[in-house]
């Protein structure tokens, strides 16, 4: 078939940028959708899987935040960030509040043996699941955690994976609430200096 | 660069305290409404705030990436095609050629910018260190470690139990946090004074007669976090202890706990100190 048959808004779905999708995503465009989970799916469900830590739950979850953005697209406002961060947020809100909804209710279902094996921590730096951009973008996120210090990261981690609050944190760490705010603000703006080029560029 | 604080408002340098936290969802809900507030009228705040929650966004992009199955895929793909025509309010609509060119031309601007940003990041990263890759590795394969630590922590069933130090004069405290889920647990200490040079303290499951050594460990600056792995253990221990033991640890404790918890009253044989201490003689035999 020559390329010219094929009209603008079938080539190619998959070079779309995230925000011509999504808005194409308001004409009910199902291939517009299909390539956005296609770029994100596995993205959102590593990130509410790491929350909710067992496969059935992340799966719905994972089910019911891509057919919330199909249903309601323009949930999402393009001027006010870029669509990866707007998910990513979107999917880490929704599973901490299933696990605190939950509450002390909540059990994890017993995972099979192929499932438990795919916890143990294997380092995937160069991921074939996520496209280039992303993965560079990973790359600098890990290369920024690990210059933080582990007292400061792993708070950051609780609250943000854990979706524990500074006073939580202070009784489950066993330290005073004054040093885990502390801890909070100094790894947040390391974070932010590694990740900001204005502020690299004022440090210097 | 200038002070954050400087020439600021006392409402706008509360808000610049809380707003890392606030991102990170880490603020209790009487302590996030009087920011929201704040940030609703204030717009240098309300930009400090975007940069934490955009900061706190990549924080996703570091989990390690899972494959979804595809019958997930399947399962979404359909449920989308069936409400396709279905949603209230819909109307057919062609796109208008001119908005979406406006709209890629855009994000093409927008991608561009920040993949020369992202190039001058990691060539920095590279400049800083030529092993990158290794150091990237080793980064990964630690914050998955820490991540069991921070699982067990965070896990909703997790039960905290506080350690009983023996020493009346020690500033010591550890507390022994258990998550059944995750069959795993995890020790927190403060104020450990540094153990005589050749011994360190060394952790033991125990019950009964028995007691399992876990693991030995040194406290940096009085601290430790311990992690335990029980998911292949076949028996339940009725308590945790922590001795002093010569370096390389021992095959069964051989000085009186410096710390202890029993997990339930029940096993502990009515709470006395010398019943404890006679469960740990039995450990360790005649
Ligand atoms: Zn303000």
């Amino acid at each position: 078939m020559n390329i010219q048959d094929v009209s603008p808004e079938e080539r190619g779905n998959s070079e779309l940028d995230d925000e011509e999708l999504m808005r194409r995503l308001g004409y009910r465009d199902l291939g517009a959708f299909q390539a956005l989970y296609d770029r994100y799916g596995n993205l959102v469900y590593s990130t509410v899987l790491r929350i909710l830590r067992d496969v059935q739950t992340a799966e719905d979850m994972v089910q019911e935040i891509f057919l919330r953005i199909w249903r309601k697209p323009d949930s999402y406002v393009a001027q006010r960030g870029r669509f990866v961060t707007w998910l990513t947020s979107v999917s880490r809100n929704r599973a901490v509040d299933e696990i605190r909804s939950r509450g002390r209710r909540f059990r994890y279902e017993t995972s099979s043996p192929e499932e438990q094996e795919r916890e143990l921590p294997t380092p995937e730096i160069n991921d074939p699941a996520l496209r280039a951009e992303l993965a560079d973008q990973r790359r600098l996120i890990l290369a920024a955690l690990a210059r933080i210090p582990l007292e400061q990261r792993q708070i950051i981690e609780l609250a943000y994976f854990g979706g524990l609050t500074q006073q939580e944190i202070a009784e489950r760490l066993c330290q005073p609430l004054g040093t885990v705010k502390t801890r909070v603000r100094l790894g947040m703006q390391k974070l932010r200096a590694a990740l900001t080029p204005e502020v690299r560029l004022e440090e210097r | 660069m200038r002070d954050s604080s400087e020439g600021l408002d006392a409402r706008c340098v509360e808000a610049r305290e809380l707003v890392d936290a606030y991102a990170l969802g880490a603020l209790e809900s009487r302590e996030a409404a009087p920011l929201q507030r704040h940030v609703s009228d204030c717009a240098q705040c309300r930009e400090e705030l975007g940069k934490s929650q955009r900061t706190a966004a990549l924080l996703s992009l570091s989990v390690r990436i899972e494959q979804a199955r595809p019958r997930l895929r399947e399962r979404i793909l359909a449920h989308a095609e069936k409400e396709r025509f279905e949603i209230p309010g819909w109307r057919r609509l062609v796109p208008s050629r001119r908005v979406g060119t406006r709209a890629v031309a855009f994000g093409g601007v927008v991608a561009l910018v920040f993949a020369v940003f992202l190039q001058a990041q990691l060539s920095n990263l590279r400049g800083d260190n030529g092993q990158l890759q290794d150091q990237l590795s080793a980064a990964s394969s630690e914050l998955e470690q820490q991540r069991q630590i921070v699982a067990v922590l965070s896990a909703q069933d997790t039960q905290k139990v506080a350690m009983e130090q023996v020493s009346l004069r020690s500033q010591a405290e550890s507390v022994y946090n258990w998550s059944p889920v995750n069959d795993a647990g995890f020790i927190v200490c403060r104020n450990f004074p540094a153990p005589a040079p050749g011994r360190v303290y060394q952790v033991w499951f125990v019950a009964g007669g028995r007691a399992e050594p876990v693991a030995t460990f040194l406290p940096q600056n009085g601290g430790c976090q311990i992690p335990m792995d029980m998911s292949r253990m076949n028996w339940r221990p009725d308590g945790i202890g922590i001795s002093v033991e010569a370096q390389g640890g021992s095959s069964r404790p051989t000085r009186p706990w410096f710390s202890y918890a029993w997990f339930n009253e029940a096993s502990s044989g009515g709470g006395s100190h010398d019943m404890r201490m006679g469960i740990w003689a039995a450990a360790i035999g005649p």
